[in-house]
C-alpha cells in the first residue's frame, strides 16, 4: 500500500509538472491557434539558464529562477513578435514546422554554449530533504511542485477571471474578429500569451531539472507527454490541462511501478506509450476531451 | 518563346551539376615503390601512414567521451612522431565527426577509407556495427572504442578494455568474494538499449554463477526524466546491491530519488555511468561517496610507479598540457598504443597492405601497455578477442585526483574468466 | 493549383514546315531535357567519385520518402507525423524474408530471401498496417491527426524494441541489401568484366526507382482519383457534396503513401550501412521528412526530389568536404553544430517567407526571369506581370 502511495504521489507531482507545460501549449493555443512545438525547449532553457545563473555566476537560487524566467519570457516574445506574426492564416503544418525550426535553434544553442552536459540544477533544498509518514516519502521538491502548480493555476483564474487583460484574452479565444472590433489590442493579447507560457515552461522546467537532480540538453524531450494531456483535458481548457497533465503522470507512474509484474505480457517500455494509448481511446470515445467544447461544423 | 529561359535554365543547372562532379571526383592514393608492401593509406615518398578516426566531435557524447578519448589518441602519436615515428614514418590522423550518428559514421568511413592504412578509433555502438559488414568487406582493421562484448565476434575489430558485460561479472565477484557476502539480496537497473542488454546479460551469468538472490531487474529509457517508480520497485524487493547499466544524468536521477524515498543500497556503477560532474550537485556527492563504486580499468592517475602513467603525464605535459585527470584519455592513450603495436609488427614484416595489418594483428598475442591496462592479449577466436577481463572496482573519493580510488586493486572474477562469447 | 507541368507540348513550328514525329521528338522540351539528363548521370556515374554517389545515394532514398509523406499530406491534405512508423515496418518486413538467418541463438530471424520478394512485400505489408490504421485515424483532422501519427512513432519504437526475433531488440540487427546469387551491392564482383563500386551499384539501381515512383506519383495526381485527394484536401465539405467517397479518397492515399513509405523505410536501413537500431525510426526522423516535405514544396513531385536534396544531401555535403574541420577543442564549433543550425534557421526562413517551399521560389524566378524576352510573353492583356501564385497550396 505504501508502495502505491508513493507512486502515486510521485506522479502527482510529475502530473503537474506535465500540467504546466500543458498549461502553456492551451494558452498560446487559445490566444492565437498556434501549438507550439518548441514549449519543451522553453523548459530546458529556463531550467538551464537557472542553473548557469547559479553555479556559474554563483547568484542566490531566487535570483537565478527570476532571470531565468525573464529570458524565456523574452524568447518567448520575440519569436512571437517577429516571426510568428508573419504566419497568421497559414496553413497548420507550416506554422508547426516554424516552432520546430524554433525548438531545433534553441538546443542546439544551449549545446553548443558547451556547458549542458550533466547540469546541476538550481535548488534551494538538497536531494532528500522532506516529510516521511507511513512508509512514504512526500519530497520537498514535488511538495512544492503540487503547491506551486496549485498557485500558478489560481493566479491565472484570478487573472482570467478579473483583470482586464485576461478578460481581453479570454475575448480573443472566442472570436478574434469581434475582439478586434471591440477595440481589443490584439498584439497585447499574443505577447501575453507567449510570455505566460514561457514563464509556466520555466517554472516546469526548475522543479523538472532539480527532480531529475542532474539533467542534459534532452530534458526539453518530456514535453511531448503534454500532448496527450491537452488532448485528454480537451483542446481548449484551461482547466483541462492541468487535469489532463495530472491524470498522465499519474498513470504513467503507475504503469512503470507496476510493469515488472505485467513484463512477460507487455515487455518493457510500456510505460512509455500509456499515455498515448489513453490518448487514442479518449480520441474515440469522447475526442473533444474531458472538459473541451464541441464544435459544430458549419456547411 | 516561353521555353527558352527554362530550357536554358534547365540546361545550365545540370551542366553546373556535370562539372561540379567531375571536380569533385575521389582522389586517388598516392603509392610510392620501395621494398615495403603498402596499398592504402602509407605515402611512401612523404613517409606518413594514416590512420582514420570516427568519433563523435560534437553532440552529448563528445565532451564527456568523444572528444577526450581522441586527445589521449592524438596524444599519443604526437609523442610517437617526434621520436621519429614508427620505422620513420609519420603517423596521420584523418579525423571525422560522426555526431554518434549510425548513417554518418558510415558515410564518413566511406570517404576516409581509402585514405587510411586502418583505423585508430569507431567510437560507440550502433556507430561502430554499422561499418561492420563494410569492415569485413573491405578488410580494413578498426579499433573499436566501444565496450559491447558482440563485436569480439567480428574479425576486423580491435577491441580495448574489459566488456560491460564482464564488469558487471566482477562487480559481483568483488562483493561475494572479497566482500565474503554470501547469497545477497541484488538488483539492476539497465537502459533499454543495447548498452544496457550487455549489462543485463552480464548480470544473468553472474547471478547463477555465484549465486546471487534476484529480487529486481528495472529498465529505463534514456529521456526518462523520473526514475520513482524503478527506486521504488527496487527499494521494495529490498536489494541491497543493485547495478546501474546506466547514463550519468539517469545514475544521478536514480541515487538521488531512491536516496530521497529512503532507500540507500550498495550501488554498483558502470564504468560509463560515472562523471566527474555529478559531484557538483549538493547532497549528491556525499551519497555518491557512501554508497556507490564505480566499475573500471586503468592504472590511477598520476601514480607515477607505472611506468606507462608516467610517460603519458610527460607527454600530456608536453603536447597536451591543459588535459584534466580523464578515464578516456587514459582508455584513448592505451588504444594508440595498441594500434602502435599493430603497425610496428606491420612494418617489421614489412607488409602494411591491409592483409598484413590484419596479419600482423593476428600474431600479436600480447600487448604490454607500460602497466596502464594489464598486459592485453590477443588471437583469432573470439574467446581469444577479449582481450582483457579484468576490472578495478573503485571509491569516489574527491580528494584523489580523477576522483576514483581504487578499492579492489585490479582483478579477473571466476565469472568473467569463464565467460563464453 | 497546379504543379510545375512538363507537357510534352511539341515546339515544332507553325506553318509549313515538315512535322515528322522524328522532328517533334527531337525538338520537344521534354525530350531535350531527357536527353540532357541522361548525359548528367552518365557522367556522374562515371566520375562522381564515392563521396558524392553516397550523398546522391541517400538523397534518392530520402526522396521516396518524402514523396510517400507528399502523398498523404501534400496531395491530400492530411498531416502525418509518423512516417517513420510505417518505414520501420516495411524495414523490418524485408529484414525478416531476406535477412540472414541467425548464425548465434538470439540473433534475429531472416530468410534470405531475394529482392525481388523482400522490397515489394516491404511496400505491401507497410500498406496493410495503413489499411488497418486508417480507418481509426482518419476520423480525426489537422492538430488531433498530427498527435495520433506522432504516438504511432512511440508506439512503433515500443513494438520494435519488444519484438526481438524480427528486430533484434535494442541491439538492432543486419538489413539486407540487394543481391543476386553469389553478387551482391555490399560487396560486388566483376559482372561482363566491369567491376563497380557498391554506391555506383546502388546508384545504378536507385535512379530508375526513383524515376518510376516519381512519375507513378505524378501520373496518380493527374488522375481522377488523385483529383479526389486533392479536392479532400482542397475543401472536404465540398468535396463531399460533389460526390468524392471521402472515406475510399483518404484511405487510398493512406494506403498509397505506407506502401511507398515501406519499400523506402527498407531502403533506408539497407543503405548504407546495413544496419540499425529501433531507435533509428525515431520522431526527430519524422520531423526531417516533414522539413524536407515543406522546404521542397508540397503537392509537387519535383519539390520533394528538392526537399530531400536539401535536408539530407546537405547536412552530408557540409560533413563530406569538410567545410569546418575537424578539432577537438572543447569549445569547437563543428560540422554537426553548422548542420543543426542551418536546418533549424533555414526552416524558419522558408516557412516565414517561401511557405511554397524551393518550388514555390523556382517559379518566382522563372516569371521573373520571363521578363528578359518576348515582351508579350508572361504578361496578361494590359501588360500587368501575371505572377505565380503566392499561395500555399495546402490548407486545412
Amino acid at each position: 500500500m505504501a508502495y502505491f502511495i508513493q507512486l502515486a504521489f510521485a506522479g502527482l507531482a510529475q502530473g503537474c509538472i506535465y500540467a504546466l507545460v500543458a498549461l502553456g501549449f492551451t494558452i498560446i493555443f487559445k490566444a492565437s491557434g498556434v501549438i507550439n512545438f518548441a514549449q519543451g525547449e522553453f523548459l530546458l532553457g529556463g531550467a538551464f539558464v537557472a542553473s548557469v545563473a547559479a553555479f556559474e555566476w554563483r547568484l542566490n537560487f531566487f535570483l537565478a529562477a527570476l532571470i531565468a524566467l525573464a529570458v524565456t519570457i523574452l524568447v518567448g516574445v520575440a519569436f512571437e513578435r517577429f516571426a510568428l506574426r508573419r504566419m497568421i492564416g497559414r496553413p497548420v503544418f507550416s506554422i508547426i514546422m516554424i516552432t520546430i525550426g524554433l525548438d531545433i535553434l534553441i538546443r542546439t544553442g544551449i549545446v553548443m554554449t558547451g556547458l549542458s552536459n550533466e547540469r546541476p540544477p538550481a535548488a534551494p533544498y538538497g536531494i532528500a530533504a522532506g516529510i516521511n509518514y507511513g512508509g512514504v516519502h512526500y519530497g520537498e521538491n514535488e511538495l512544492w511542485t503540487i503547491a506551486v502548480t496549485l498557485i500558478v493555476c489560481v493566479a491565472l483564474y484570478v487573472f482570467f477571471r478579473y483583470t482586464r487583460y485576461g478578460l481581453a484574452m479570454r475575448a480573443t479565444a472566442i472570436d478574434q474578429e469581434a475582439a478586434l472590433a471591440m477595440g481589443i489590442n490584439i498584439r497585447v493579447v499574443y505577447m501575453l500569451a507567449w510570455g505566460i507560457a514561457g514563464a509556466v515552461a520555466t517554472i516546469a522546467g526548475i522543479f523538472l531539472a532539480i527532480q531529475v537532480t542532474t539533467f542534459d540538453s534532452t530534458l526539453g524531450s518530456i514535453a511531448l507527454f503534454a500532448f496527450p494531456a491537452i488532448i485528454l483535458g480537451g483542446l481548449d481548457s484551461i482547466p483541462g490541462a492541468v487535469v489532463g497533465g495530472i491524470i498522465i503522470g499519474v498513470v504513467q507512474l503507475l504503469t512503470t511501478g507496476y510493469e515488472s509484474h505485467i513484463v512477460q505480457f507487455v515487455g518493457t517500455g510500456f510505460d512509455t506509450i500509456t499515455p498515448y494509448l489513453l490518448m487514442i481511446i479518449i480520441l474515440l470515445v469522447r475526442p473533444y476531451g474531458l472538459f473541451g467544447t464541441r464544435k459544430v461544423e458549419r456547411v | 518563346m516561353a521555353i527558352r529561359p527554362r530550357l536554358r535554365t534547365s540546361i545550365g543547372v545540370l551542366s553546373c551539376l556535370a562539372i561540379l562532379g567531375v571536380i569533385l571526383a575521389g582522389c586517388g592514393v598516392n603509392n610510392g615503390g620501395g621494398s615495403l608492401k603498402n596499398d592504402f593509406g602509407v605515402n611512401t615518398s612523404a613517409k606518413t601512414i594514416s590512420l582514420g578516426i570516427l568519433t563523435p566531435l560534437s553532440g552529448p557524447v563528445a565532451a564527456p567521451i568523444g572528444i577526450p578519448i581522441t586527445k589521449g589518441i592524438e596524444t599519443y602519436f604526437d609523442a610517437v612522431n617526434a621520436s621519429g615515428g614508427i620505422d620513420g614514418y609519420k603517423v596521420k590522423l584523418v579525423e571525422k565527426d560522426t555526431q554518434y550518428n549510425p548513417q554518418l559514421e558510415v558515410s564518413a568511413y566511406q570517404q576516409i577509407k581509402n585514405q587510411v592504412a586502418m583505423f585508430a578509433e569507431s567510437l560507440g555502438t550502433p556507430t561502430t556495427q554499422a561499418i561492420v559488414p563494410l569492415t569485413n568487406n573491405d578488410h580494413v582493421l578498426v579499433n573499436a572504442a566501444t565496450l559491447d562484448s558482440y563485436l569480439a565476434r567480428e574479425p576486423y575489430m580491435v577491441l580495448i578494455g574489459t566488456p560491460y558485460r564482464l564488469q558487471v561479472e566482477n562487480a559481483f565477484d568483488y562483493v561475494v568474494k572479497k566482500l565474503g557476502v554470501q547469497h545477497p539480496k541484488t538488483g539492476i537497473i539497465y537502459q533499454d538499449d543495447g548498452y544496457g542488454q550487455d549489462g543485463l546479460t552480464g548480470y544473468k551469468e553472474a547471478v547463477s554463477y555465484y549465486g546471487l538472490d534476484n529480487v529486481g531487474e528495472a529498465t529505463y529509457e534514456a529521456t526518462d526524466t523520473t526514475f520513482t517508480a524503478q527506486a521504488a520497485q527496487l527499494k521494495a524487493s529490498g536489494a541491497q546491491y543493485v547495478f546501474l547499466t546506466a547514463i550519468p544524468t539517469a545514475a544521478a536521477g536514480i541515487i538521488g530519488t531512491a536516496h530521497a524515498i529512503g532507500y540507500d543500497p550498495h550501488w554498483l556503477l558502470q564504468s560509463p555511468a560515472y562523471a566527474n560532474g555529478l559531484l557538483q550537485v549538493k547532497g549528491l556527492n556525499q551519497l555518491l561517496e557512501a554508497e556507490a563504486w564505480v566499475m573500471g580499468q586503468g592504472a590511477t592517475w598520476g601514480d607515477t610507479s607505472v611506468p606507462g602513467m608516467a610517460e603519458m603525464l610527460n607527454n600530456i605535459q608536453k603536447y597536451a598540457p591543459s588535459q584534466q585527470p580523464d578515464g578516456y584519455f587514459e582508455f584513448g592513450y592505451t588504444e594508440a598504443k595498441v594500434t602502435y603495436a599493430i603497425l610496428k609488427k606491420a612494418f617489421d614484416n614489412g607488409d602494411v597492405t591491409r592483409a598484413g595489418l590484419l596479419k600482423a594483428f593476428n600474431s600479436l598475442q600480447n600487448v604490454d601497455v607500460g602497466g596502464l591496462y594489464p598486459t592485453l592479449h590477443y588471437g583469432t577466436a573470439p574467446n581469444q578477442r577479449v582481450p582483457s577481463r579484468d576490472s578495478t572496482v573503485y571509491a569516489i573519493d574527491p580528494t584523489v585526483p580523477g576522483n576514483l580510488k581504487s578499492l579492489s586493486g585490479d582483478f579477473t572474477g571466476g565469472a568473467a574468466a569463464a565467460s563464453q562469447f | 493549383m497546379s504543379e510545375v507541368t512538363r507537357e510534352a507540348t511539341s515546339d515544332a513550328p507553325s506553318g509549313d514546315a515538315p512535322t515528322s514525329q522524328w522532328r517533334r521528338f527531337l525538338t520537344s522540351r521534354l525530350r531535350a531535357l531527357l536527353l540532357i539528363g541522361v548525359a548528367v548521370w552518365v557522367l556522374v556515374f562515371l566520375l562522381g567519385g564515392d563521396n558524392w554517389l553516397l550523398i546522391l545515394n541517400v538523397t534518392m532514398i530520402a526522396a521516396i520518402a518524402t514523396l510517400s509523406l507528399n502523398v498523404l499530406s501534400g496531395y491530400t491534405g492530411l498531416i502525418s507525423l509518423g512516417i517513420t512508423f510505417f518505414m520501420g515496418i516495411g524495414a523490418y518486413t524485408a529484414a525478416w524474408l531476406g535477412g540472414p538467418p541467425p548464425t548465434f541463438p538470439g540473433d534475429p530471424m531472416g530468410h534470405s530471401l531475394s529482392i525481388f520478394i523482400w522490397l515489394p512485400a516491404a511496400g505491401i505489408v507497410a500498406a496493410l498496417v495503413g489499411a488497418l490504421v486508417g480507418p481509426t485515424a482518419l476520423r480525426l483532422k489537422g492538430f488531433y491527426l498530427a498527435i495520433v501519427t506522432l504516438a504511432l512513432v512511440f508506439i512503433g519504437l515500443y513494438l520494435f524494441k519488444n519484438a526481438r526475433t524480427i528486430t533484434g531488440g535494442p541491439q538492432g540487427r543486419i538489413f539486407p541489401g540487394p543481391s543476386f546469387g553469389d553478387f551482391s551491392f555490399a560487396s560486388p564482383t566483376p559482372v561482363f568484366g566491369v567491376l563497380l563500386t557498391t554506391n555506383q551499384w546502388y546508384f545504378v539501381f536507385l535512379t530508375p526507382l526513383l524515376a518510376l515512383v516519381a512519375l507513378f506519383v505524378y501520373n496518380v495526381m493527374r488522375s481522377r482519383a488523385g483529383r479526389a485527394f486533392q479536392a479532400v484536401r482542397d475543401n472536404e465539405t465540398g468535396a463531399a457534396i460533389i460526390g468524392v467517397n471521402l472515406f475510399q479518397a483518404k484511405m487510398g492515399a493512406f494506403i498509397l503513401s505506407s506502401f511507398l513509405a515501406g519499400i523506402a523505410g527498407a531502403l533506408w536501413a539497407a543503405y548504407p550501412g546495413g544496419y540499425a537500431e529501433p531507435n533509428t525510426w525515431d520522431l526527430i526522423l519524422a520531423i526531417q521528412f516533414v522539413a524536407a516535405l515543406l522546404v521542397g514544396g508540397v503537392a509537387s513531385v519535383w519539390g520533394s526530389i528538392l526537399g530531400a536534396a536539401f535536408v539530407f544531401g546537405l547536412p552530408l555535403a557540409l560533413d563530406t568536404f569538410s567545410i569546418i574541420p575537424q578539432n577537438t577543442s572543447a569549445t569547437a564549433f563543428t560540422s554537426g553544430d553548422l548542420s543543426a543550425i542551418l536546418y533549424g534557421g533555414l526552416i524558419i526562413l522558408f516557412m516565414l517567407f517561401e511557405p511554397a517551399g524551393i518550388i514555390g521560389f523556382i517559379r518566382r524566378f522563372q516569371v521573373w526571369a520571363r521578363r528578359f524576352e518576348n515582351p508579350t510573353d508572361g504578361r496578361g492583356k494590359g501588360g500587368e506581370v501575371v505572377a505565380a501564385s503566392e499561395q500555399s497550396e495546402f490548407e486545412s
